[in-house]
């Protein structure tokens, strides 16, 4: 009887041990892959802007995913800042807005409350810019007209000549093959003008560091 | 004396058991992903009949050049924190630049329809290979109520005599 009493008094002792050994188990304890590289080490990589010299396809084990380390990383410099939310142009499109023309207007309120635009992405939107234009006029797509550049991207007022040209508005953010638009793209839905063509905004994020491109 | 046995048995079992759980989902790395072949081809590429789907993957068919897009949508992913890097898996023998395998992640808002690019990923970036697999990373805050998201899979040749493969994208992280 005494030993059942005991019994019964050390199983929820039993129990919290086992709850504690849990708790103050590291995630992933017994399961470090073999091959990863620390995140700082692996985004030292990235941030070098160089790809690892050796282009032999790897031998991975089937049961997981390659790390950062084992894949060829590309593009070193977009490495998650181009991306920053402070931009207002990226703000305006992370915002949530439910109306279109709405945020049409904020997004264009926004590229033209930002200041002067200065840095060497600059002119290499400039240029993307004319690819854009030259795409659109190609493509018989209507017309591409510059909104302008400031501190926060440039803008351009792409006209269609029906909605069927507005199709493949991905297509615009790089049309060709110049490499992505890395600071990130927004585009607005095909909307109708007065007189019933439909049209997009595209802009073009600047950089965070405007030293960059 | 057989409880305390029962007990400290059962006890043993549940650690064991969750903290077999925990090590699992640390090791998950992947968010979301899809072959080539599970994405949706874009009207053009169906009606000039430039593709073809083989293992999983999508390619030219064997005597078409040109772009050919497929759209893959994203679907959301409770179980596994935010994503941060895009993946690419492809084959390119081209060293020519307008030869290549694309993939760009793009947002959506449900509601305005404006369209956001987040990250976007090249075969031109590397020199030619066979089947490989290419990782970049990006920052997002995934918001499936205020967005769809979906990748724009782009492949393109210009002759027949190279090969250009989409053979899947993944967003996932990196092990920490």
């Amino acid at each position: 009887m005494t030993k059942t009493r005991l019994a019964l008094a050390a199983a929820p002792v039993a129990l919290l041990v086992a709850v504690l050994l849990v708790v103050t188990l590291p995630p992933g304890h017994g399961h470090e892959p073999e091959t990863t590289r620390s995140v700082p080490e692996a985004r030292a990589l990235s941030d070098s802007g160089l790809r690892p010299s050796g282009l032999e396809k790897r031998e991975r084990s089937a049961s997981r995913p390659p790390t950062r380390a084992e894949t060829r990383t590309a593009h070193g410099d977009n490495d998650g800042r181009a991306l920053l939310s402070g931009n207002p142009i990226l703000v305006v499109a992370n915002a949530g807005y439910t109306n279109a023309s709405e945020e049409r207007e904020s997004l264009l309120e926004a590229l033209r409350r930002s200041g002067e635009p200065s840095g060497e992405w600059v002119r290499a939107a400039a240029q993307r810019i004319d690819d854009i234009r030259t795409f659109v006029e190609d493509k018989s797509l209507g017309e591409a007209a510059e909104v302008g550049c400031w501190a926060a991207g440039c803008g351009v007022k792409i006209t269609f000549k029906d909605t069927h040209s507005t199709s493949r508005l991905e297509l615009l953010a790089d049309p060709v093959n110049h490499g992505a638009w890395r600071p990130g793209v927004v585009i607005t839905s095909p909307a109708d003008d007065s007189d019933g063509r439909p049209s997009s905004y595209l802009f073009l994020v600047a950089p965070s560091d405007p030293r960059s491109r | 004396m057989k409880i305390f046995r029962t007990c400290l048995a059962v006890a043993v079992f549940l650690t064991a058991t969750i903290a077999g759980a925990r090590g699992t989902l640390a090791d998950i790395n992947n968010y979301w992903s899809s072959p080539g072949a599970g994405c949706v081809p874009v009207d053009d590429a169906i009606q000039g009949d430039l593709y073809l789907v083989a293992a999983g993957s999508v390619k030219h068919d064997s005597d078409s050049t040109g772009i050919v897009i497929v759209s893959c949508p994203i679907s959301r992913n409770a179980d596994v924190t935010n994503p941060t890097d895009l993946y690419l898996s492809f084959a390119d023998s081209s060293t020519t630049a307008n030869n290549y395998v694309k993939a760009t992640l793009w947002k959506k808002n449900r509601s305005t329809a404006t369209v956001t690019s987040l990250a976007s990923i090249t075969s031109d970036s590397f020199d030619p290979v066979g089947d490989t697999q290419a990782s970049v990373f990006f920052s997002h805050t995934f918001d499936f109520n205020l967005n769809y998201y979906y990748i724009y899979g782009e492949f393109n040749r210009t002759t027949t005599s190279t090969t250009e493969t989409l053979q899947g994208v993944a967003l996932g992280f990196e092990f920490e």
